[in-house]
């Protein structure tokens, strides 16, 4: 078996370092019963958050080329070990087998449109019961905590997808920054949107955009959709100096309090990663 | 009766719960019973879930009859469940919006 080996230099939530991962993938997914590894040996800052990326794109090369993802840490990356990263790319879930003493990781874990249950209880104690945000106000993480059950919904409904929804966050405690992100392997943004529109949007940034404006929203002839979970981040955001972003397809959009940057990716994301950054906590 | 009993479950999140929980009331309504609903024990409460029970309550059925046979109790105290349960009532009432919903067959996906 042969191994390949892609070595990147940016792991930070930002357009550059997603892009580095989406190399990363359209590099694997070239091969098939082989192993490939990520070396992150040489970047001088990681956003472990991004660790859902990682395993997203292991499950979906594992499943569809039968491609292992190994990773190559190099010094002063523990952090993967302890979000249990490590322990997932090993075919097991997070077994606690790497106690997180510094408590700066949201555990990296995975969850299946049924497991609501799990999901609320993960929000409710890793993620919103999380050191890093025992300052934010109670009614504030409610209301952060509805959004992202609605997101979790959405997924389930929507995203089209045989794969689970991935999750895994990091706090900075020096710079008060708390970091999270979500992945789906579903159909993106575009595709319903461009067809509800009528051809109207049609690339992926100006769906990104039209899913977060106020004034569109879900509609289902069932009555069973209409989250506004996004459009709720985006506004925690823009009342918080946080910022969200969303990439889907080849579409990257980074929503900040005043101005929403827009970028292109040099590969098309099979899926959706919703990234939020928590400041001043 | 507590909704936690009638859909089996301490989360109000997904629609097909909504759909169990809007069958059991829907029947309650044929018969013109009065019915209390109480959240006591509910942990999370999403849109859709309230989309799927209270809209189409409201949809289906005459909204003055639902105001007067459905109380809503033990809703969370910030204020957000009452919000999604307005909203809910304001989509299955409103004829605009129901129009407007069933234009479109195909759901989108929006988080």
């Amino acid at each position: 078996m042969n191994e390949y080996i892609v070595k990147i230099l940016s792991l930070e939530t930002n357009q550059i370092g997603i892009g580095e991962l989406m190399n990363f993938y359209a590099y694997a997914s070239q091969f098939s019963y082989t192993s490939v590894t990520l070396n992150i040996s040489n970047t001088n800052h990681v956003d472990a958050n991004l660790s859902s990326i990682i395993l997203a794109i292991s499950h979906k090369l594992q499943k569809e080329k039968k491609i292992r993802i190994f990773v190559e840490l190099g010094e002063g990356k523990g952090v993967f070990f302890r979000n249990g990263l490590i322990s997932h790319l090993k075919g097991r879930s997070n077994d606690n087998e790497y106690l997180d003493l510094q408590e700066s990781t949201i555990a990296l874990t995975t969850f299946n449109p049924n497991d609501d249950e799990l999901y609320c209880k993960y929000l409710r104690k890793d993620f919103f019961g999380h050191r890093g945000l025992e300052n934010l106000n109670t009614q504030i993480k409610n209301n952060l905590r509805t959004n992202y059950i609605e997101v979790f919904n959405n997924v389930g409904l929507h995203a089209e997808s045989a794969y689970p929804m991935f999750c895994c966050g990091q706090y900075f405690p020096e710079k008060h920054i708390l970091k999270f992100t979500l992945v789906d392997l579903g159909v993106g943004f575009l595709k319903k949107i461009h067809k509800y529109t009528n051809g109207k949007i049609d690339n992926d940034k100006s769906a990104i955009i039209w899913a977060t404006e106020s004034l569109n929203t879900t509609k289902d002839i069932s009555f069973g959709t209409g989250g506004t979970g996004l459009k709720e981040l985006k506004k925690f955001c823009n009342d918080n100096n946080g910022s969200l972003h969303i990439c889907s397809g080849k579409g990257y959009v980074n929503v900040l309090k005043d101005r929403t940057l827009e970028y292109n990716l040099p590969i098309s994301f099979p899926g959706s990663i919703v990234s939020i950054i928590i400041r001043n906590i | 009766m507590k909704l936690t009993e009638i859909i089996g479950s301490a989360t109000a999140i997904s629609p097909i719960k909504g759909q169990i929980a809007y069958d059991y009331v829907a029947n309650l309504l044929s018969n013109a019973s009065y019915i209390t609903i109480s959240f006591d024990g509910i942990s999370d409460c999403t849109s859709a879930f309230c989309n799927s029970f209270v809209g189409k309550l409201y949809m289906n059925f005459d909204p003055q009859l639902v105001d007067s046979l459905i109380t809503f109790e033990d809703l969370d105290f910030d204020g957000i469940w009452n919000k999604k349960i307005t909203n809910a009532r304001l989509l299955g009432t409103n004829e605009n919006v129901r129009l407007n919903r069933c234009l479109n067959i195909e759901n989108l996906i929006l988080y």
